[in-house]
């Protein structure tokens, strides 16, 4: 992901998307000019907000600086499974006592006294994990005689089994789960100072292990550095109506070593003020934004629109800031609502199939270019209709699209487009968009649904068998070819299908002779699902034309599953 | 008036007293041999078989009065129903002396046993309420100690049944091994054949009580392992364990037994929401996890309709019908993931949570109560793990939660879609599980030994619904194998294993508790385990399970070289007094007992801790879990006392394609000195790249504090690694009164890459010094020993501090025997601790000076035949940290044992 001083390409992306002259807004959140993060933000319990004015960084702890302080406000807590029989406390009078700790009033303590009992246990949830070396408790001044004469502590780091502590509220704790670091059964100090090295803690533990009289007025943590893991969460944006969404961009830097601290953008979008609420209402997270410029995932159009960012650091002094967040936001959109189907939804692996794509559009403002994404080159587009009624247009068909310019159109409509094309994996979306070219608006996506009743998809997704192979076929044509440099015929195409793949792989093309030596190796290329062409020349590894005969064209890929290998014959002719 | 035939009666009357008199002597002579009494005499033998009422000469009298039948103890103690009772003289007895306790018990012929009483008792009745019945009287703890054997043999064949609460029992060691079987264990061998078969009711294997413990809902265990000779060198094995719930409600043969029925717990409510959860099967990648395309579900379901024959009657049919979601518009609730292209995906701590809800008012299939099966289809790739739950698979909460079982895992870490493919997962409730197995040896082919075995695991799920008595079972199979080849010659020796265990291969059952449910959560009541996770091998697994003991909360696996059941780290540690103070840390035992660190050992997984010491979270298998890998070593004795050994290593996990590989050499010698000592010199060198953690429980002792059992986590040291550990000891025992011990161990790890946390170099230092001298002066014996320990380390962790400690000790110990079986002891220990570098690194304990006064008397003498010893003594310590005030300590003791020997 690129992070390094992208604050000035943020800026020129600001400046020639002004707000007061495009038909596309751009929210800026940070930054120069942008909203405040702090204003921004529903929570960010261990966000920094005032370390560098204007960023939005994970909290990065100084030394003497006691991390106990707020632990409430960040979702931490302190809790213990047995104090409330011994002392006879509801549980409210006992968790009011327990706040004394971290208080920062040396007027006040959490009091165990007058009863003959050991073993109480106090847990602590710091609320996120810091990294900590230093931990000290004591009574308060006018009862310095009634410190803690016996205890044990124990710290847990927050990841090794935190899910049983974190749900052992009002249960003894796993004691394996803690690494217990400090004892003393006959301590003599009113104040226990322990120093440890520095790592991570999330959850500690005092054992009381004496009967006598004792309080804690401050129990105080130090360490230093950035914490491991952090999320900040931005308030709802409503945009008043539906809107639609562009690119996400943003700007940060990193402190320490880059590969040991990452962060990671999320969006979703939804219909209703609150997830909480109506969570139907809302789309699932996003998943991650890999590099800044890019389109923003969540459902569109949407009234409403959040982001997180999922802070992530390996080491003690290793943290990204974030200077500032953009995202593009276009209102109204194109149309109150475009729903679209495809017919046939199961059709053979890598066949040229005739596809129908219908979609109904509601209460269009203005519209006059369809865009479509395919797995493979689209071969033909048979027809386009509007409203069952031929409709002219230019279509231009790329690797991967489908693009059909036709005359404006506003309003309800149906329209239907007929292409032929392949599908080579299984559930493959084809998601289409709608555009007006005169505008800078953004293009509206095609949601799947039931766009007419003449077809029975209700979606957009269509689906292949499951053969279990990842290359479909290889086709070489022309075949034979004659490489004697006429100008006819003197490469040949060599086709094949890559199937079912989510990411990319490594794939080897090779030419053999029939005695199995490799003559002509093509380099290794890192290929996805699709429709792959390559072009030879008939020249061999060492640039020479091969001789006339038979050859053998091998395609390999490498997969997780491993290895799958297919081959054809192509012949040379002078 | 009195008639004539008043007369005659009268008289004849008068002859029948007589005769009752004379047979009532005759009686009376009968009386001490009272085993006459009871029975029937045949032959001059007493029989007890059962004869059925006939006709009784004694109930023949034609009188009035009231006959009861039996009359034998009227007879035996002469009462009479009429009889005044006075105890003034004869003193009252209880109704049967002790001597003849006892009942008559006779087998299912009807056959007479034996007159005694009933200890073990366990049958199982059906169809019937509370069919299942065990009973174990007191007398089985008290009498027999929990165990009863009876055996029989007759030439080369022998036969032993043995019922017991806690056998030590184990079939092979993928199967079933336990230090603590409750239940039946039937042994057959011969010179060429053994065969062993195991019973058990493992959700209530009974307690030693009068009332029996009767339930409706059982879980039996039953186990069969037999091997034969084929040949001179071959044996084969098979093993067959099944575990299965059992209704005694239903008939005896209704369903498949050995994939058991649902209880009563599980089958008292029709399903009405299903849940599946889709997540990242290697989460700590944090990528490339579950991949859904698309889903569907397949209901089959089955219902009584009413409908006409062919003349117009009504007649009652059975309509079957299978229903795909999809063609109803039956879809789930859909939640959590991240949306993809056409899928939706759950990569790292992500899932995809899918409730396929049933009451919904959406929902127009067939009614949940007439549903037999439940089919999910998926299409997923990746790297997932799919589990799934219900309504009726929950904990025990007063508000139930839902608990997630796995049902498929994806093979190896695949990350590009490449493994794309529709699963089916058929849901039931577990019910059952066994496992089918094979093992094979040879002995001494051409100097080689082989042992192999192959085990099937296969779990058990039905579909509840109470409509339905029988249901449709699934089955999820798992498999698990190895072979060890090994041949032990001079000069030259080999040894090789290979291994294989599934994920999801199990030896563990899920059992219900009396009332026939389940908390699917709480392994600890609802789990029986058939290989238990006891890694220090006693007699208490490490875990806690219902009726096995535990957990044990000590557990020093390999520690205990002198084999009395205690760790040799914690000598004094025992049930009554427990210590938890490791030997090394305690006055005066710290002299013989070292620190861990300083030991020699193999630690083939890498993960810092010697394998032998080691302690898990795992059932005992000879191999770990979710592994394929193998092991070769080959070697040579340069001399006898010297060996060279020459290895590779190379493991993978199943689901995460995590890889652990090594080339190692080992170089061993242990030369007896006669008369002078004994060196040693271990070498090890090992190339390794390890990416599989192994996460132990491990018993840890921080700085001055108790000792307690520790998670330690793996930290995946050996990335890109080097290890080389070196050992040298001497122990010089050349003079009687004088012996010295040396130990020196320096081992290094090195990072062949940079890593961001790890110190290029982890080294360790360590060397051990002893003296001891013991100089009797005339009744004084003087033992003065001293004790140098120095330890350099340079920490994994760049964080953590290097430790440079030093520790010399000096004892002074006198002993001096008072009359004949008394003696006192006095001694002084005084310790240095120094910290070479000043100030101490924080989270180093800072230097002290210890001193420890000691005084003990002792005695030990006989006493109503016990061995007695009393000691009476004080021990005194005085500790100076430093920057601290000194600090004092005191114990008294007055204590006394008692011993049999």
């Amino acid at each position: 992901m690129p992070m390094r001083n992208l604050c000035k390409t943020l800026a020129a992306l600001l400046w020639l998307l002004d707000p007061a002259t495009a038909a596309t807004e751009v929210f800026v959140v940070g930054g120069s000019g942008g909203r405040s993060w702090e204003d921004a933000a529903d929570t960010a319990p261990v966000i920094d907000f005032a370390a560098r004015p204007g960023w939005a960084l994970p909290r990065n702890v100084a030394e003497n600086t006691n991390i106990a302080l707020q632990l409430h406000t960040r979702g931490g807590r302190v809790t213990s499974p047995n104090a409330h029989t011994v002392l006879r406390l509801n549980r409210r009078a006992l968790e009011d006592s327990l706040q004394n700790i971290f208080d920062g009033d040396e007027q006040t303590a959490f009091e165990v006294k007058n009863v003959a009992a050991t073993g109480i246990l106090l847990e602590i949830d710091l609320g996120a994990r810091f990294g900590v070396n230093h931990i000290r408790f004591f009574p308060r001044p006018a009862f310095l005689d009634d410190f803690l004469k016996g205890y044990v502590l124990f710290i847990n780091d927050g990841l090794f089994g935190a899910e049983i502590i974190a749900a052992s509220v009002t249960k003894l704790p796993d004691k394996t789960l803690f690494n217990q670091i400090a004892q003393d059964n006959s301590n003599k100090r009113d104040t226990v100072d322990v120093r440890f090295p520095l790592q991570y803690v999330r959850y500690l533990r005092l054992e009381s292990t004496q009967r006598f009289n004792w309080e804690i007025d401050e129990l105080q943590i130090f360490g230093r550095g950035f914490v491991p893991e952090a999320t900040y969460e931005s308030r709802i944006f409503d945009f008043d109506q539906n809107a639609l969404w562009g690119q996400l961009s943003w700007a940060a830097e990193q402190e320490g070593l880059p590969e040991k601290s990452r962060f990671a953008i999320s969006t979703r979008s939804g219909s209703s003020p609150s997830p909480a609420d109506q969570p139907e209402n809302w789309s699932p997270w996003s998943s991650p934004y890999k590099s800044s410029n890019t389109p923003i995932r969540s459902p569109a159009p949407r009234r409403y629109f959040q982001f997180k960012v999922d802070f992530e650091s390996d080491g003690l002094e290793d943290g990204v800031a974030l200077d500032s967040l953009a995202f593009e936001v276009s209102r109204p959109a194109l149309a109150d609502s475009i729903v679209g189907e495809i017919w046939p939804q199961n059709v053979g692996i890598g066949v040229d199939t005739t596809f129908t794509y219908a979609i109904r559009v509601a209460n269009a403002r203005a519209f006059d270019r369809l865009e479509i994404d395919t797995p493979a080159p689209v071969r033909t587009v048979h027809s386009v209709r509007l409203d069952e009624e031929e409709l002219e247009f230019t279509a231009q068909t790329e690797a991967g699209s489908l693009r059909l310019d036709f005359a404006n159109q506003s309003g309800t409509h149906q329209l239907e487009v007929v292409f032929e094309t392949a599908v080579l994996r299984y559930e493959t979306v084809f998601a289409g968009r709608l555009f007006e070219r005169q505008t800078e608006n953004l293009p509206q996506e095609i949601d799947g649904g039931d766009a007419t009743t003449a077809l029975s998809g209700n979606d957009l997704s269509v689906r292949v068998p499951l053969t279990g192979k990842l290359i479909n076929q290889i086709a070489v044509a022309p075949n034979p070819f004659t490489p004697n440099g006429d100008g006819i015929n003197d490469h040949t195409l060599i086709t094949y299908d890559l199937l079912h793949l989510t990411k990319t792989v490594p794939v080897l093309l090779g030419i053999y002779d029939l005695a199995g030596k490799q003559v002509a190796p093509l380099p290794q290329q890192e290929m996805k699902s699709g429709r792959h062409i390559h072009t030879w020349d008939g020249r061999g590894a060492d640039g020479q034309l091969l001789p006339p005969g038979l050859y053998v064209v091998q395609v390999e890929v490498e997969t997780d599953t491993g290895r799958e290998r297919r081959s054809s014959v192509v012949a040379i002719a002078y | 008036m009195v008639t004539g035939w008043s007369r005659d009666a009268g008289k004849w009357f008068l002859v029948a007293l007589c005769c009752t008199a004379i047979l009532a002597d005759q009686l009376e002579a009968q009386r001490s041999n009272y085993g006459s009494r009871l029975g029937q005499s045949r032959g001059g033998e007493v029989s007890y078989d059962p004869v059925g009422p006939g006709v009784l000469f004694d109930a023949l009298d034609p009188a009035v009065r009231r006959w009861y039948v039996p009359q034998e103890l009227y007879n035996f103690y002469e009462w009479k129903q009429w009889e005044y009772t006075n105890y003034a003289r004869n003193q009252y007895e209880r109704y049967v002396s002790t001597f003849i306790e006892g009942d008559y018990f006779y087998d299912l012929y009807g056959s007479f046993i034996s007159r005694g009483w009933l200890i073990y008792d366990w049958r199982q009745q059906q169809p019937q309420q509370f069919g299942s019945v065990i009973f174990k009287d007191p007398k089985f703890n008290a009498w027999f100690n929990q165990v009863i054997i009876s055996s029989d043999h007759k030439g080369q064949h022998h036969l032993t049944l043995t019922i017991g609460s806690r056998i030590r029992t184990t079939l092979t060691p993928m199967t079933f091994s336990k230090p603590a079987f409750d239940g039946v264990q039937a042994d057959y061998q011969s010179d060429k054949y053994a065969m062993t078969l195991l019973a058990s009711r493992i959700n209530a294997p009974g307690f030693a009580t009068q009332i029996p413990v009767e339930t409706t809902n059982t879980t039996n265990l039953y186990g069969f392992h037999g091997r034969g000779q084929l040949g001179d060198f071959i044996t084969l094995g098979g093993t067959y364990i099944n575990a299965h719930n059992s209704l005694t409600l239903l008939e005896g043969f209704e369903g498949n037994p050995l994939s058991g029925s649902l209880t009563v717990g599980q089958n008292l409510e029709h399903i009405n929401r299903l849940f599946i959860r889709l997540s990242d099967d290697s989460p700590e990648d944090r990528e490339g996890g579950a991949t859904l395309f698309s889903w569907d579900i397949i209901i089959e379901a089955e219902s009584d309709t009413l409908g006409e024959n062919a003349q117009g009657e009504q007649v009652v049919g059975r309509k079957r019908e299978v229903v795909r979601g999809s063609e109803i518009g039956f879809e789930p609730i859909v939640e959590g993931g991240f949306k993809g292209q056409g899928f939706l995906a759950a990569d790292g701590s992500e899932r995809i949570d899918m409730t396929y809800d049933f009451s919904a008012g959406t929902y127009s299939g067939p009614a949940p109560s007439t549903i037999r099966r439940v089919l999910v289809e998926l299409v997923v790739a990746n790297d997932y793990h799919i589990e799934m739950s219900s309504d009726r698979q929950t904990n025990l909460l007063s508000t139930p939660q839902p608990v997630f079982l796995t049902m498929e895992r994806a093979a190896d870490n695949v990350q590009d879609g490449s493994n794309v493919q529709v699963v089916r997962l058929d849901y039931g409730l577990p019910t059952g599980n066994d496992i089918i197995g094979f093992n094979l040896e040879l002995r001494d082919v051409k100097g080689f030994d082989l042992y192999a075995e192959f085990d099937r695991s296969r779990l058990y799920r039905k579909y509840p619904n109470r409509t339905f008595n029988t249901h449709r079972t699934s089955t999820q199979k798992a498999n698990a194998w190895m072979v060890n080849l090994a041949r032990k010659g001079y000069p030259f020796f080999f040894f090789g294993e290979a291994y294989s265990m599934d994920r999801d291969y199990g030896t563990t059952s899920v059992i219900a508790n009396l009332a026939g449910d389940i908390d699917y959560e709480d392994e600890r009541r609802y789990a029986y385990e058939w290989v238990e996770d006891n890694d220090d091998q006693d007699r208490t697994p490490d875990w806690q399970r219902l009726n096995q003991g535990g957990p044990d909360l000590e557990i020093f696996p390999g520690w205990d070289e002198n084999n009395d059941f205690i760790s040799d780290f914690n000598q004094n540690d025992n049930e009554f007094r427990p210590n938890f103070i490791p030997d090394y840390e305690e006055p005066f035992l710290r002299y013989n007992v070292d620190r861990p660190e300083f030991l020699f050992g193999m630690d083939m997984n890498n993960n810092f801790w010697i394998d032998r010491f080691e302690n898990d979270e795992e059932p005992d298998y000879p191999y770990d879990r979710d592994q394929r890998g193998f092991n070769a070593y080959t070697g040579a004795h340069i001399t006898p006392e010297m060996r060279l050994t020459v290895g590779y290593k190379r493991a993978r996990t199943l689901s995460a394609d995590q890889i652990d590989r090594s080339a190692y050499g080992l170089l061993t010698w242990d030369l007896d000195m006669g008369g002078v000592g004994q060196l040693r010199l271990f070498e090890l060198f090992k190339l390794v790249e390890d990416e599989i953690p192994d996460n132990l429980v491990q018993w840890a002792q921080p700085l001055g504090s108790q000792g307690t059992l520790q998670r330690i986590p793996d930290p995946l040291a050996a990335p890109q690694t080097w290890i080389n550990s070196t050992f040298l000891g001497f122990d010089y025992t050349g003079t009687p009164q004088l012996k010295l011990v040396n130990k020196l161990k320096y081992e290094i790890w090195h990072q062949r890459q940079r890593h961001l946390d790890f110190r290029r170099n982890y080294q360790f230092f360590g060397l051990i010094n002893k003296a001891e001298y013991r100089h009797p002066v005339r009744q004084i014996e003087v033992i003065p020993k001293v004790k140098n320990e120095l330890r350099l380390e340079a920490p994994l962790l760049r964080n953590d501090p290097v430790r440079k400690e030093n520790t010399f000790i000096f004892f002074l110990i006198a002993r001096m025997g008072l009359l004949t079986k008394s003696d006192v002891q006095v001694g002084l220990e005084y310790t240095i601790f120094s910290q070479i570098e000043d100030p101490a690194p924080v989270g180093l304990r800072e230097d002290f000076r210890e001193t420890i006064l000691a005084l003990q008397y002792s005695n030990t003498g006989d006493y109503l035949g016990y061995r007695l010893t009393n000691q009476i003594g004080l021990r005194n310590s005085r500790l100076n940290r430093k920057g601290e005030d000194t600090f004092t300590g005191m114990t008294l003791f007055i204590t006394t044992y008692a011993a049999l020997e």
